[in-house]
């Protein structure tokens, strides 16, 4: 026993370590690039060239801001890359460009031609600042339409820098051409441009297409985003700062998760309550009708989706056109230093509506399960026995059956662990519970990673103790099981 | 006494047995009726007429909805181009005319009948001659509109389709995952997958190839062809397939001619495939399939097929799980041993004789699987992720009944059809396993 459960407690680690690697994964994957959420890029932003400045202080936050978060480190320990991708691939944190210039290495497998003609490229916008300098001088009329003719220059360049498509390519170079072609004072750029288009042609003629077929290893240390965010939890508990609030995530989830945490431990509680008797007396008056029409209720409620019963609860029981009878949302009225407790219970009935959309499923399972394994008790031999000693009926089914066959049931309530944690999605966003489950359903469309990253490190966690207390509990309450026995050998 | 022979189930069996319950069978005759109804929503609810005659020519405007056709207008004095899936037919004067049983599609903007008409309100029309008469018999909104004028009826008769498709999709893919993985687990067990060490190494060097040249090198071309159809990209991902497979091929017909030469690498070893595939199926559980489930949708956002795909691959373990446990037990019976001593390859002995025995539970889980997926689907719908805007479903129309409490209807109905047809996938699954589970009887 004491063998068995050290030997799952060790294989917690390597769980958990994969659950926090997946989830970092997923993360870092997404396309979106989390620097958004802090500065966002003013729309027009690229098409006037007076805003050369703010274009640079624009980075330089971003800089800070990664370096805040520490996404200006390599993601992991080592990375699988092809013989063409330089080491410091990581260092360009510009999605966009990233993708840009990886497009670009995929068509020819040059990494220094990349760069050359990706440089060449970004000089090339920059000069559009000199350009308009030399603009100024002209007379008015002419300065209108030169200044046009810059914006046009500007925006066809800015896509430029995101099109790895030579087609695309190609294209812009002619429309940049022909703009320029009759324009005098544009001159500067022209001849700037046939340098770009000489080392866009050097790409294609120096290309080095078999550096991407190589595989290669490159080994960054623990100087890395995974790393860091590890050992922070480790070894201070830390789940790093929120994106959406710029909190600490264990504080935030500190306030949060009392709301999740309450709603799921009471509907719990209260589904033990009403689905004991109820499985326990249908399963002593078999067939009767009782039993029955219990069993219908009982396996129509499980088919019920619970948004939809929490939506009908509320049509029906907060509209002012039918009964007006609870309130359609779960707001908390923070008067003045009352404890949390207290304020849950504060209006008894804002909680009736969320509760049953809570309850009812539970209900369903846990009298469904019940009703099995009684009626499986109910046929052992022990209970015969204990109707002959003389026992009373209900002596017979409290003491011998339900002891019994309550097994099963109270090993579940493990089960309900991460639910406490992660709270339901669903049913706090349509009674707005400010809980974990909406917490991390906004966190989703804000992709505030961290905190994404810490539900589901925590949840994983304590799904794991589920199953290890349930284990435990079942092995403890019922003496018959023996786990000296590996599992999955018969 | 003499003994009695075992009593052998022919499938024939098993179904005279499932078919003593009238209520799965009524749920079976349900399911297939809605199924039916989705192949033919095109047809049964449609805002053209399936049959009509218009200035002594006739259309079918259900079947050619591309169509495009020009019309001389006397009163106007000109000729009126139309494209038949544009044109609202019911503002013709139209000679004869077939329409569909519902003769509203799910986009059909009713303008006459929007802001929530109710089922029992009075809904009107307008008349060619442009006099607003009340609607009546088949033309009434039976369950009512939206906002937009939509029918209500019409919207959930086309949601099924996605319903449907999103459950059988992705149970599609979680059965195929999940009788893969457990096969092996329930068949080799921890003990008895034998492989030499050189076949070993050159798995895990096989993947990691396969990781490179399948995905990494030609990760910007499969980005591509994603942006450019779903189609293209399938093809890309075929060509993935087939490329790991070659790799993989290759790599054990290298190990199996070259290293196993090599004593070191000849040497036999198990690999606890069993304790692997339980570990993932632990893994998995343990791990919040719904923040998967939107995070990912947030990212690619309006496709179903994503959807398909992530719930397809999370659940997958309960397939697995069932299969596991069934060849666990199939692996030591006699027919087995026969078919090992004859000398059978492995993989033909689990594809042709423990798989097809096996198959009973798996049953169970698909229906039961199907009624979840459905579920996960319509609550995504509900949070409104996962679906294209304009594709119609009836967790988004749930969501319309949420914000507008006075429209009960957009509420009721919907998540009426969601409660039949869980409720109906659920029988089927109890009853098979009344059916099927020899421990149930």
């Amino acid at each position: 026993m004491l063998a068995y459960i050290i030997k799952r407690i060790l294989f917690f680690i390597p769980t958990l370590f994969i659950i926090s690697l997946v989830a970092f994964m997923i993360s870092v994957n997404s396309p979106i690039d989390p620097v958004n959420n802090f500065v966002s890029e003013p729309e027009e932003l690229g098409f006037q060239v007076k805003d050369f400045q703010s274009q640079r202080n624009l980075q330089d936050s971003r800089q800070r801001i990664r370096e805040k978060f520490n996404l200006h480190l390599p993601v992991f320990y080592f990375r699988l890359a092809s013989l063409a991708e330089p080491d410091t691939f990581y260092r360009i944190h510009d999605k966009q460009k990233r993708k840009t210039l990886g497009q670009l290495l995929d068509r020819t497998g040059n990494w220094s031609a990349v760069q050359g003609y990706y440089g060449q490229l970004a000089t090339f916008y920059q000069g559009h600042g000199h350009a308009f300098a030399a603009i100024q001088e002209l007379p008015y009329e002419e300065r209108q339409a030169a200044t046009d003719a810059l914006s046009t220059s500007m925006s066809i360049t800015s896509a430029l820098l995101s099109t790895a498509k030579p087609e695309g390519i190609t294209h812009r170079f002619y429309q940049l051409d022909t703009l320029y072609s009759n324009r005098q004072y544009l001159r500067l750029l022209h001849d700037e441009l046939l340098k770009v288009r000489f080392s866009y042609e050097q790409l294609y003629t120096q290309k080095h297409l078999w550096k991407k077929y190589v595989p290669v290893i490159v080994w960054y240390g623990s100087n890395n985003q995974y790393h860091k965010w590890a050992s922070a939890i480790l070894t201070k508990l830390d789940f790093g700062r929120s994106y959406q609030s710029g909190q600490p995530i264990s504080q935030r989830i500190g306030e949060l998760f009392f709301w999740s945490f309450m709603f799921t431990l009471i509907s719990v509680i209260l589904a033990y309550l009403i689905s004991l008797p109820l499985g326990i007396l249908s399963a002593a008056l078999h067939g009767s009708r009782f039993d029955k029409i219990s069993t219908v209720i009982v396996f129509a409620f499980d088919s019920l989706p619970n948004f939809w019963v929490a939506t009908l609860l509320l049509v029906t029981f907060a509209n002012p056109d039918v009964f007006n009878w609870f309130p359609s949302s779960f707001n908390i009225i923070r008067t003045g230093d009352e404890g949390l407790i207290e304020l849950f219970f504060q209006d008894i009935n804002r909680l009736i509506l969320p509760l049953i959309a809570y309850t009812y499923g539970q209900v369903a399972y846990m009298s469904r399960l019940m009703r099995s394994s009684m009626l499986e008790v109910i046929q052992q031999d022990y209970m015969r026995t204990a109707r002959a000693k003389g026992l009373r009926e209900r002596m017979v089914l409290l003491r011998h059956g339900f002891r019994n066959a309550s097994l099963p049931i109270i090993t579940r309530f493990a089960g309900v662990l991460p639910a406490l944690l992660g709270g339901n999605v669903i049913l706090e966003t349509i009674f707005m519970i400010p809980g974990m489950g909406r917490e991390v359903f906004e966190a989703c469309f804000a992709q505030d990673i961290p905190m994404i990253m810490a539900v589901f490190t925590l949840t994983g966690f304590l799904a794991i103790l589920g199953y290890l207390v349930s284990d435990l509990l079942y092995a403890w309450t019922d003496p018959r099981i023996k786990f000296h026995k590996q599992e999955g050998n018969q | 006494m003499t003994p009695q022979p075992p009593k052998i189930h022919s499938r024939r069996d098993n179904w005279r047995q499932f078919r003593k319950s009238k209520t799965a069978l009524a749920a079976v005759i349900f399911l297939s009726v809605l199924g039916l109804t989705t192949l033919l929503a095109d047809i049964i609810a449609n805002d053209r007429p399936l049959y009509c005659e218009y200035e002594g020519k006739s259309h079918f405007p259900v079947f050619t909805p591309t169509k495009v056709d020009s019309i001389y207008d006397e009163l106007k004095n000109k000729y009126i181009h139309f494209s038949y899936n544009r044109i609202d037919w019911r503002s013709l004067h139209l000679e004869a005319v077939v329409w569909p049983l519902i003769p509203y599609g799910p986009k059909t903007m009713d303008s006459h009948n929007k802001g929530f008409k109710s089922p029992g309100s009075a809904q009107v029309f307008m008349n060619a001659f442009g006099e607003e008469k009340p609607l009546t018999g088949r033309f009434r909104h039976l369950l009512g509109t939206t906002k937009n004028g939509q029918d209500v009826l019409a919207s959930i008769i086309h949601g099924a389709r996605i319903s449907l498709l999103v459950g059988v999709v992705s149970m599609g893919i979680a059965t195929l995952i999940g009788l893969f993985l457990g096969a092996i687990a329930g068949f080799f067990g921890d003990t008895r997958f034998k492989r030499s060490r050189g076949m070993s190494y050159m798995l895990i060097f096989g993947l990691f190839l396969c990781y490179f040249y399948g995905y990494y090198v030609r990760k910007y071309t499969i980005e591509a062809a994603g942006e450019e159809s779903f189609g293209a990209m399938l093809g890309q991902i075929g060509i993935t397939l087939l490329i790991s497979m070659g790799i993989l091929w290759s790599c054990n017909r290298l190990a199996a001619k070259v290293l196993n030469r090599v004593p070191f690498f000849a040497k036999k070893g198990t690999i606890p495939v069993d304790s692997l595939v339980s570990r993932t199926i632990e893994i998995l559980r343990s791990v919040p399939v719904i923040l998967i489930v939107i995070s990912f949708s947030v990212i690619f956002k309006g496709s179903i097929w994503f959807v398909m795909l992530v719930i397809g691959l999370t659940s997958w373990t309960g397939v697995a799980r069932l299969v596991r446990a069934e060849l666990l037990r199939i692996v030591n019976l006699d027919y087995i041993e026969a078919a090992r001593a004859l000398g059978f390859p492995e993989w033909r002995m689990i594809l042709r004789h423990a798989i097809p025995n096996g198959m009973a539970p798996v049953l169970i889980s698909i229906s039961f699987g199907i009624a979840g997926a459905i579920i996960s689907e319509s609550s995504l719908s509900f949070l409104n992720i996962g679906v294209a805007a304009d594709t119609i479903t009836w967790g988004k129309l749930l969501r319309m009944g949420s914000s507008n409490f006075e429209a009960w209807w957009l509420t009721v109905f919907p998540g009426f059809a969601i409660f039949l047809t869980v409720m109906s996938f659920n029988i089927i699954g109890e009853r098979l396993r009344d059916v099927l589970d020899p421990r149930s009887k």
